[in-house]
């Protein structure tokens, strides 16, 4: 499915948030989005999902605009892992996983075989099969985003969100999500914070710096030093994977760096 | 955490089946015992009181007045006091008590999860002290004072008008937020409940009886006809709710995931908080403010069967049925022949019981540890 923001701004309380965000995301690829805190990352995830409405432009889903489509059928393409969840009444993990099949159902009734199948797959897919009759509050910050994850393929829509999928987790695990969402055929958008997970698993980069749009593209253009020294404060320089052949970037304080220095005096 | 290899899929499946027959089965378990207890409580509550009736007879009183021609009823095996005692008096008793004991478990429920809170219950919006307001206004100052209503629909009137108070002034720019609905229920609250103690203390000392008894919650008052404005209330309630548990369920994990999840969050939210406005309300304005059972009844049933509302609700719903009938055939038989309000019974034997559940292992799976 193909997903497009066009032209996108949002105003919260008066407070341009997002201005004017133009991006395409062709079915099957996988984009990431980065930015510093509070660039509008999440924000522009949010218009996807029909939290946050766009005070001007459109968010298309294979061409249909989202806000006007019905809220449903849009949760039924596009699958969400929300970046916190509330546990004052805790649900188990199994329960919590297959709350990914409320777009799909109404009611009292059952889950169907069809839904626990997704749902114990998905499951069994981030490694937390083990855990399903547990209080999900119970679980640690990491099991917990396992949890997450499981709930937002156990939807199996053809659009996957990602806001921060990595927070709280070790590297091993971080490198395993990764792995598991480029292996999916879907659309997938994730806003990373890490530069260089970002450059090694997605097709596509957008950077975005107080809410516009700055850079957008392979890894190794939308990362180019120029951008990320200027969008982040820091010096960077990026070097090219001896084994994978991806950009990789290292990064130091901006004024411990000769180099940047020197343009400074330049 | 152990990530499987893929030749372990048959285990994981004979996990899975395991796992999903025990959580169904207490459930079933539980459901099927209240659901015999309720007609047990109804028969023995027909047969306790002055007037002496078999368990026997009150059960044959209750059929034959359900059934027609049933011979029992004609053959002057039974006199027309028991008739009267256990079809005009016990059981429309019997059956306020259930039906105040579901509705108010479900509405505490609901208040639950709109504001995603464990302390919440059915009175936060103000609903009994609004009631309170309506009720002592027309014991102290007589029915004119309110237009002519009586005292149940000027109970009524009130916990409704308190109710839009509490939601309008916590409507933010057209969202109702759980904090601002919690706060603005305890001011309102507690202005209420000022009103209604001055109208108290101002009042003739014989008045200060029958306030007290509104304000504790009784059900002694009740007869067949004032079963159905709640009857019809409970009904509505359980239709609304029953097509939304699982936007309910989503709604536990937050706004954010149930609106990504489709749920239209602030609709929602509208429609379960008037639902268990008119639910508590019709229920107050007939037996009075009824403490506990909407607290505690709900976290109960989630620590017995888990926080899932296609699983809690009906053990919420049977389980506060129960659970009122069972005080009120103590609170007429404990002192009598003088009677004990069901308000302070409730808490008397809740209380003790609810301690002990939470005490227990399972009480802190269900996440009463935080």
């Amino acid at each position: 499915m193909r997903v497009r923001f066009d032209r996108v701004s949002v105003a919260l309380g008066g407070r341009d948030v997002l201005r004017d965000v133009d991006v395409e995301i062709r079915p099957g690829r996988f984009l990431g989005l980065v930015g510093p805190n509070g660039s509008g990352k999440s924000t522009l995830l949010r218009t996807l999902y029909r939290a946050v409405a766009p005070s001007s432009g459109r968010v298309l889903l294979d061409g249909r605009d989202v806000w006007r489509t019905d809220r449903r059928e849009v949760a039924r393409s596009v699958a969400v892992m929300t970046q916190e969840t509330s546990t004052e009444f805790d649900l188990t993990v199994l329960d919590a996983v297959l709350l990914a099949r409320v777009p799909f159902q109404r009611g009292f009734g059952r889950d169907t075989d069809a839904d626990l199948d997704l749902a114990w797959t998905a499951l069994t897919r981030v490694g937390a099969a083990d855990v399903a009759d547990r209080p999900i509050g119970r679980l640690s910050g990491g099991q917990r985003q396992r949890v997450m994850l499981a709930r937002a393929l156990a939807a199996d829509a053809p659009v996957l969100v990602l806001d921060e999928p990595t927070n709280h987790l070790d590297i091993a695990f971080q490198l395993e999500l990764m792995r598991i969402a480029t292996d999916l055929d879907r659309t997938i958008i994730a806003a990373l914070h890490d530069l260089n997970l970002a450059a090694t698993h997605c097709d596509d980069i957008a950077v975005l710096d107080g809410g516009r749009l700055v850079a957008a593209g392979p890894p190794a253009e939308a990362l180019a030093p120029r951008v990320v020294e200027d969008v982040f404060r820091v010096a960077v320089d990026q070097l090219t994977h001896p084994r994978t052949g991806r950009p990789l970037l290292v990064f130091d304080h901006p004024s411990g760096h000769p180099e940047h220095g020197d343009e400074i005096h330049a | 955490m152990v990530v499987r290899p893929r030749s372990a899929a048959s285990s994981v499946e004979r996990d899975r089946k395991v796992f999903l027959r025990r959580s169904r089965l207490t459930q079933r378990v539980t459901v099927a015992v209240l659901g015999l207890a309720i007609p047990v409580l109804l028969v023995v509550s027909g047969s306790i009181g002055t007037v002496e009736v078999g368990l026997a007879d009150a059960g044959r009183i209750v059929v034959g007045h359900l059934a027609p021609g049933m011979p029992w009823m004609s053959d002057g095996s039974l006199t027309v006091l028991q008739d009267q005692a256990v079809w005009q008096f016990r059981l429309p008793r019997a059956l306020l008590a259930g039906l105040a004991g579901a509705g108010l478990a479900l509405a505490g429920a609901i208040m639950q999860v709109i504001v995603r809170n464990p302390l919440a219950e059915p009175y936060l919006l103000g609903v009994s002290s609004g009631a309170g307001v309506g009720a002592v206004l027309v014991i102290t100052l007589g029915s004119a004072a309110v237009g002519g209503l009586p005292l149940g629909a000027a109970a009524f009137a009130g916990s409704l008008v308190a109710c839009a108070c509490v939601a309008l002034t916590a409507r933010h720019r057209g969202v109702l937020s759980p904090t601002r609905m919690i706060l603005s229920g305890v001011a309102l609250g507690s202005l209420f409940s000022a009103v209604t103690s001055y109208l108290t203390l101002t009042t003739e000392a014989q008045n200060v009886f029958s306030v007290l008894f509104f304000l504790l919650g009784s059900v002694s008052a009740a007869s067949m006809s004032s079963l159905v404005v709640p009857a019809v209330a409970f009904v509505v309630a359980c239709a609304v709710v029953g097509f939304r548990t699982r936007a309910m369920n989503a709604l536990l994990t937050g706004d954010e995931s149930a609106t990504a999840l489709g749920v239209d969050v602030n609709r929602l939210r509208a429609v379960l908080l008037v639902t268990a406005a008119l639910l508590t309300g019709s229920i107050v304005s007939v037996s009075g403010g009824i403490g506990f059972v909407g607290l505690v009844v709900p976290h109960v049933a989630r620590i017995l069967v888990g926080a899932d509302h296609r699983r809690m609700l009906p053990v919420a719903v049977l389980g506060g049925a129960a659970f009122l009938m069972v005080a009120d055939l103590l609170s007429r038989t404990v002192a009598a022949p003088a009677e004990v309000p069901i308000g302070i019974l409730t808490a008397v034997v809740g209380a003790p019981f609810f301690l002990w559940l939470m005490r227990r292992d399972t009480a802190a799976q269900a996440g009463l540890d935080r």
